[in-house]
């Protein structure tokens, strides 16, 4: 069970260095902003994953501060895309 | 079992290129905005790696500090200035061969540093038992935050006065710029997410007692509510409208920290030397308060000044 659980790890690490690639060819900000999303939401899933593999709960509420504080992050950015003032 | 030893390999190995990757586009990109969300995502996947060796405690605050409010904190700082889009990192040469020569030796030092300590490894293990021994007169039971608020709270409390004098700096710099314009989509954004930010920052202080936890990452989800109900057209950012409320919220974590520490040492004990039957409570009181001190400070030094009504 564990091996297959690690197998999908190290397939979702994989995704996760495809899509850094990815990203670095982009010139577009919102494509680039998109493939950051993507990225957060990979490494979310290897800590759930890894969660379960290495058998310790805190990688869950890790994975929740990433989810919450990502939407802060991307909020930000999107204001600031959009010309607000501060 | 060697089929998962060598999953495991592969998952170290990727974490690194990735790793590797992230850190040189960061630092060899042009575009500001682009190094930054690259740094990001770098401490997005260096949570990963935290993870991958078993140091949840660092993985949790790297996602929260690093990842989380670095980033906004980061971005807020791009904001200030509308003409840095065009300009370009020092190109003159001189500088550029100073500034590489300057990493090489930086590098040489620290890994010289990482190799001189690699033979103590096992004696920092040792130190890990020692902790586990005291445990149960720590008046925790993660070892963690038994170091951090008991065995070695003078850190600790040391770290709290650097974030109080870096807020004084920062509001040294003069008064906010005026309120965003309220946007429909942040303020239903708000409204969904200020409570979960909230909720989650009283659960991760709770969780701090027994497993990874505590009040920086929890003054890390506070200060990302903020953030939030400041996109969302709250010029005060849910901070207190009066001035010395503010001041007060500013200072309480370090302030209350020094007066515990102090009381006892009135008290015939030692310098933050608990009695073993409060240390709980003491404790509990230290990282709250902390957590409200650490919140307040994050939002402002996203704000980026003293708000305006509190100063008139």
């Amino acid at each position: 069970m564990n091996t297959v659980l690690l197998a999908v790890v190290v397939v979702l690490a994989l995704v996760l260095l495809i899509s850094l690639l990815i990203i670095l060819s982009r010139a577009w900000l919102t494509d680039r902003l998109l493939a950051v999303q993507l990225l957060g939401t990979l490494g979310v899933a290897i800590l759930l994953v890894l969660a379960v593999v290495m058998q310790q709960r805190a990688f869950l509420d890790t994975a929740l501060i990433l989810v919450l504080l990502a939407v802060v992050v991307t909020a930000v950015f999107t204001h600031r895309q959009r010309g607000g003032k501060s | 079992m060697n089929l998962l030893d060598g999953l495991w390999g592969i998952l170290d190995l990727l974490l690194v290129a990735v790793l590797l990757l992230l850190a040189m586009a960061a630092v060899l990109s042009s575009d500001r905005r682009r190094s930054m969300m690259l740094f990001i995502v770098f401490g997005l996947v260096l949570a990963l790696v935290w993870a991958r060796l078993h140091a949840p405690d660092i993985a949790l605050a790297e996602a929260a500090i690093g990842a989380g409010l670095g980033g906004a904190l980061l971005m807020a700082t791009l904001r200030r200035d509308t003409h840095q889009q065009t300009d370009q990192f020092p190109q003159h040469p001189v500088v550029l061969w100073g500034a590489g020569v300057l990493v090489m030796v930086l590098g040489t030092m620290i890994a010289w540093g990482l190799f001189s300590v690699l033979p103590t490894v096992e004696q920092t293990w040792r130190k890990g038992a020692a902790v586990d021994a005291q445990l149960a007169f720590s008046g925790v039971s993660h070892p963690v935050t038994a170091v951090l608020l008991n065995f070695r709270a003078w850190d600790t409390l040391l770290e709290l006065a650097v974030l109080l004098a870096a807020i004084l700096g920062i509001r040294a710099l003069g008064y906010v710029r005026s309120a965003y314009v309220t946007e429909v989509a942040f303020s239903q954004l708000a409204v969904w997410l200020v409570p979960l930010l909230i909720l989650m920052a009283g659960y991760v202080l709770w969780a701090g007692a027994h497993s990874p936890g505590g009040a920086f990452q929890a003054g890390a989800l506070l200060a990302g509510a903020g953030i939030l109900l400041r996109l969302a057209g709250y010029s005060h950012a849910g901070l207190p409208t009066t001035r010395w409320l503010v001041r007060l919220g500013l200072v309480v974590g370090t302030g209350v920290f020094l007066l515990v520490g102090l009381g006892l040492l009135g008290w015939g004990q030692g310098f933050l030397h608990y009695p073993v039957a409060y240390a709980k409570w003491w404790i509990l009181l230290i990282e709250m308060l902390a957590t409200v001190s650490i919140g307040m400070t994050l939002t402002l030094a996203f704000m980026g000044g003293i708000p305006q009504k509190e100063a008139a």
